[in-house]
């Protein structure tokens, strides 16, 4: 059975992107328009991967991979971060809240893929 | 670009244009004075948004642009640049050059000059480097606008300088003198790592791909197994590794985990003779990040994927082209007929054709039609039973809803206004500030279509020729700066969208000269006030002094009001000399079905929009008195409503005596008038047929329908006839 | 003298009897030809839009042609239709006494419109002499002059249009 990845992202284009990239890597996609669905969705459908982008409304990456790490069950799921940022003290925050890796965009579907291999067997 | 791509990239564009209002919308808050976190994150969030999808559609003056605006919203955000006036001004402008930017990107017009905007930008960051004393330190590492914001340079986390080589070097036929350097790593990855659910022989397995191997692995730091902490990392991995291999692809395996894991990479130099045939080695100078970071793209892999991918998504297509591309929403139609919420707020919304919903409306406007068929086809006591009240309800709610579906905040008609404004400003040299109420007001899409035009010419006008030049304004007393106002409000089944100014007013004896100099009215006429205003909506009041250079063509007003009368409304003009003038289109709610009664009047069937009838009277004697040769009135409960007799309208033959006929009391805005009709048919829901679409608007009407049986009904226009009826309302009633 | 139906034609036109005149229209143009059924009078309009009528669905404005030209109206009788054309992406009818043959004419056989005092110059697109065909057959070796309308002319929406 193929992985289960969950994106998270507030562009619907993104998200689509996404989706034809990873699926076509083989993987299986759910997604979520901000870091307030993404929660909820972590739970229904308890993905392999987690891959959230980080300016979000309601909720962003950050509050959500902290709500995510809070949950003993979540503890050892893999999270990229798929972001256009990449300072320093973006990537700490990330590495704080519980963050796996990072990822910048735009990404190619190569790196991406690398990306998540080194995290998701 | 593959039709796939082209969609998603479609969709992107419609995700810009939203982005493009919210921030527009913030700015315009934070001129006014709010700035606060949340409105200034909304416009951060909006313009990295479309920085992000620019960069991954490949437009590179878009993203470099959109990366520049967002540094400066960034240090905003972070309050290490303070929102002054000046600031927003400058943050306006680079939003205009954003949004022709967009324009660009989707091929609609040529690409801007922005080297303006991009120096005023700068300008506000070295500012603020100016007043933290000189040493300016940009937040985040601006790159120089490239094609593609380039992914981060890594060397920072291991405190190495790049040894940059170029590939090139090692493209030589296999030199055995070069084969021999090669990369040890010593990696230990930290507790802080693996709480971050870090996999540690992943990351190897991705080192042994790049030819690594395992050349050792220390334990001496794993405790004894009573202190062993599960959550704790104690081995360190000693791997050597190719030195073909890019440093970059290393750096790029640990990136993410280095700051809290042990890594060491060093590169073995073996001495090698220097024999002639020894290449070179092309050292490419990489003095700048920026140099660096563009090697971090490694262009083999890349070409091999690009077709690759490509292959694939043409796979992938035929999948995705049978599952619908977003989530199932929330259904689409609520269950109580509260209207929708604005798709940005929603929080599930789906995307859909317009043209299938018109067929979904044209579908149930037959439906609507048939019902009343059926209806009319059975006897008064089949009419009662549970299952045609029932039909009629549920259609109904069909209708209701289907309408509620087209139905969408006017605030889209009015998103172009702010930036008119300012362009306005510029030109004119006046100062021009806007204000807008009601923009949630919901109005159908075609209405939102049509009104783009009229309202830009009527809001043109107002700068142009209803405001003063600042000087007049303060000669005059006024504040320097007008104000133009734009409103809707929705009254019952009408809508009306205002353009008012607190200018000039209307220039009355100019109007009047001119129309009389162009054969409008005769010299001698008596008009009105109101009648003088009306005049500038006259087909051929308008000269080359109102033609706009917005829309480029003769727009005037009596084209403004064809369209609005085309669309079944109305437009009123209200002007104070000296105070300013109100422009006002009166819309139908609704463009499609309509509540209307079926009367006749001299065999000819009308149709009476049912939300304006009060109600029907069959006049008693002397009920309806003459109060001179040219009007009637009625007597209502001791109020007189002037009657009007649709032969005066229409030209038709009306012998009957008025005891003989029915007077349906109407109301509109403006008062009631009592129509003397033959007979009253029924109450129906009929399709409004517009007569715009083979003919023209016609005053007096709001269209026509096709009744069951074939025919045609006009659809008569209250407002015009209350209207036509009250300028002679009587000022005095002999008792 | 050769016939014009033996060459061959690059356009076809539908030719109709408008009191004692023939007239020709593009075929191109012509969407339906109907049977007289009186229409829905409408208010507030020159005295040749005789009002509007049903067209499938479509509520299409019926003008009395003859009256457009400038002449008494037209009387009704049996073969009385409305030729139903589009112009411009509009739909509109026109009142004629009789239609009479589809034909196929050269467009060099056009010659320019001629100064007729009856008609305004400007809804006259052409001339053009076609051979007809009698009831009984026989082939009458004069040809009839048929004028060419054109009926981007006789829109009814063209003042607005230039308005735009």
């Amino acid at each position: 059975m193929s992985k289960l990845i969950l994106t998270v992202d507030d562009s619907a284009s993104m998200r689509m992107l996404l989706k034809t990239s990873l699926t076509a890597q083989g993987y299986r996609i759910e997604s979520a328009n901000d870091g307030q669905h993404g929660l909820e969705r972590m739970h229904e459908v308890k993905p392999d991967l987690l891959i959230t982008d980080i300016n979000m409304p309601k909720m962003d990456g950050f509050e959500l991979i902290e709500a995510v790490r809070a949950e003993g069950q979540f503890r050892g799921t893999p999270i990229l971060v798929l972001s256009t940022e990449f300072s320093d003290e973006k990537k700490q925050r990330a590495r704080s809240a519980g963050a796996t890796g990072w990822i910048t965009k735009p990404f190619e579907a190569t790196k991406l893929g690398a990306a998540i291999r080194r995290v998701c067997p | 670009m593959s039709d796939e791509l082209d969609e998603i990239q479609a969709i992107f564009f419609e995700e810009c244009t939203e982005g493009l209002t919210t921030a527009e919308q913030g700015l315009s808050a934070m001129q006014a004075g709010d700035v606060s976190a949340e409105t200034i994150a909304g416009v951060f969030r909006a313009v990295h948004s479309i920085k992000g999808g620019a960069g991954a559609f490949g437009h590179a003056d878009l993203t470099a642009f959109a990366h520049k605006f967002e540094n400066v919203l960034d240090e905003v955000r972070a309050g290490k640049i303070a929102p002054t006036p000046g600031v927003v001004k400058v943050m306006l402008s680079s939003f205009d050059v954003l949004s022709d930017h967009v324009e660009t990107a989707k091929g609609l017009a040529p690409r801007p000059n922005d080297a303006a905007a991009l120096a005023a930008l700068e300008k506000v960051l070295a500012d603020k480097g100016a007043d933290e004393g000189g040493a300016a330190a940009p937040a985040a590492p601006v790159p120089a606008p490239v094609a593609v914001a380039p992914a981060a340079p890594a060397e920072d986390e291991f405190g190495f300088t790049p040894v940059a080589f170029a590939l090139d070097d090692f493209d030589a036929p296999a030199e055995p003198a070069a084969s021999n350097a090669s990369w040890t790593i010593r990696f230990k990855p930290s507790r802080a790592a693996l709480a971050n659910a870090s996999e540690p022989m992943l990351l190897i397995r991705e080192l042994e791909t790049l030819g690594a191997t395992i050349e050792s692995v220390d334990v001496s730091d794993v405790p004894p197994l009573r202190d062993l902490d599960p959550e704790d990392a104690y081995f360190t991995w000693v791997l050597s590794m190719p030195g073909d291999v890019p440093q970059n692809d290393i750096n790029d395996c640990f990136d993410f985990v280095a700051p809290d894991s042990l890594i060491e990479v060093t590169r073995n130099e073996v001495e090698a003779p220097a024999p002639a045939f020894i290449p070179v080695p092309v050292i490419e100078a990489a003095p700048a990040a920026e140099a660096a970071t563009e090697d971090l793209i490694p262009f083999v892999p890349v070409t091999a994927s690009i077709e690759d991918l490509t292959a694939q998504v043409q796979q992938v297509v035929a999948d995705l082209a049978a599952t619908p591309m977003t989530p199932a929403p929330a259904p689409v139609i609520p269950t109580e007929s509260a209207a929708p919420k604005p798709a940005s707020e929603a929080s599930q919304t789906i995307r859909v054709d317009l043209s299938k919903l018109d067929l979904l409306l044209n579908l149930v406007g037959e439906l609507v039609i048939r019902n009343s068929i059926l209806a009319d086809r059975l006897s008064p006591a089949d009419r009662q039973r549970v299952e045609l009240p029932e039909l009629a309800r549920l259609t109904r709610q069909i209708q209701d809803n289907v309408m509620s579906l087209r139905a969408q905040p006017i605030k889209q008609a009015f998103s172009r206004v702010p930036r008119m404004l300012r362009d306005l400003s510029v030109e004119t040299g006046k100062q021009i500030e806007l204000e807008t109420v009601g923009e949630t007001t919901e109005v159908d899409k075609g209405v939102i279509e049509k009104i783009g035009d009229p309202l830009t010419h009527m809001i043109r006008n107002a700068a142009d020729h209803g405001l003063e030049s600042t000087e007049e304004r303060i000669a005059a007393g006024k504040s320097p700066a007008g104000t133009i106002k734009l409103s809707a409000e929705q009254k019952g089944a009408r809508i009306f969208v205002r353009v008012q100014d607190n200018g000039r007013g209307i220039n009355r004896e100019r109007v009047k000269a001119k129309a009389i100099e162009k054969g409008i009215i005769s010299p001698d006429a008596v008009l009105s006030n109101e009648e003088i205003d009306q005049l500038i909506c006259a087909p051929g009041f308008s000269t080359a002094e109102t033609i706009s250079n917005i829309s480029g063509r003769g727009v005037g007003m009596d084209v403004v009001r064809s369209n609005v009368e085309a669309l079944g409304g109305r437009v009123e003009i209200h002007s104070v000399p000296g105070e300013g003038t109100t422009f006002t289109m009166i819309l139908p709610l609704t463009l499609a079905i309509l509540d209307g009664m079926i009367v006749r009047l001299a065999s000819q069937r009308f149709v009476l929009p049912l939300a304006h009838v009060l109600e029907t009277v069959q006049p008693e004697p002397g009920q309806v008195k003459r109060t001179s040769p040219d009007s009637e009135v009625i007597d209502m409960r001791g109020e007189y409503v002037p009657v009007k007799r649709t032969t005066e309208i229409f030209g038709l033959n009306d012998d009957r005596p008025v005891e003989d006929s029915l007077v349906v009391i109407v109301e509109s805005e403006h008062g009631k008038v009592g129509l003397v009709v033959d007979t009253i048919d029924d109450r129906r829901e009929v399709v409004i047929k517009s007569l715009d679409q083979n003919l023209h608007p016609i005053r007096g009407l709001g269209g026509a329908t096709i009744l069951g049986d074939g025919s045609i009904a006009l659809i008569l226009d209250i407002e015009a006839l209350v209207a036509s009826a009250n300028r002679y309302t009587p000022k005095g009633l002999a008792a | 003298m050769t016939t014009k139906t033996e060459t061959a034609s690059d356009c076809k036109i539908v030719t109709f009897t408008l009191g004692k005149q023939t007239f020709g229209i593009d075929m191109g143009a012509l969407i339906e030809i109907r049977e007289w059924d009186e229409p829905t009078p409408l208010p507030n309009v020159p005295t040749f839009i005789k009002g509007v009528s049903n067209l499938r669905g479509n509520v299409i404005p019926v003008v009395g042609l003859a009256e457009r030209l400038g002449w008494e109206p037209s009387a009704i009788h049996a073969r009385s239709c409305i030729l139903v054309v589009s112009i411009g992406g509009k739909q509109a009818g026109f009142l004629v006494d009789e239609v009479n043959d589809i034909v196929g004419i050269t467009r060099s056989e056009i010659q320019p419109a001629p100064e007729v005092e009856t008609i305004e110059s400007s809804v006259i697109d052409g001339l053009v002499r076609i051979s007809t065909r009698a009831k009984d057959g026989t082939r009458d070796e004069n040809g009839t002059m048929v004028l060419l309308l054109d009926l981007e002319a006789l829109s009814l929406t063209k003042h607005l249009d230039m308005a735009a």
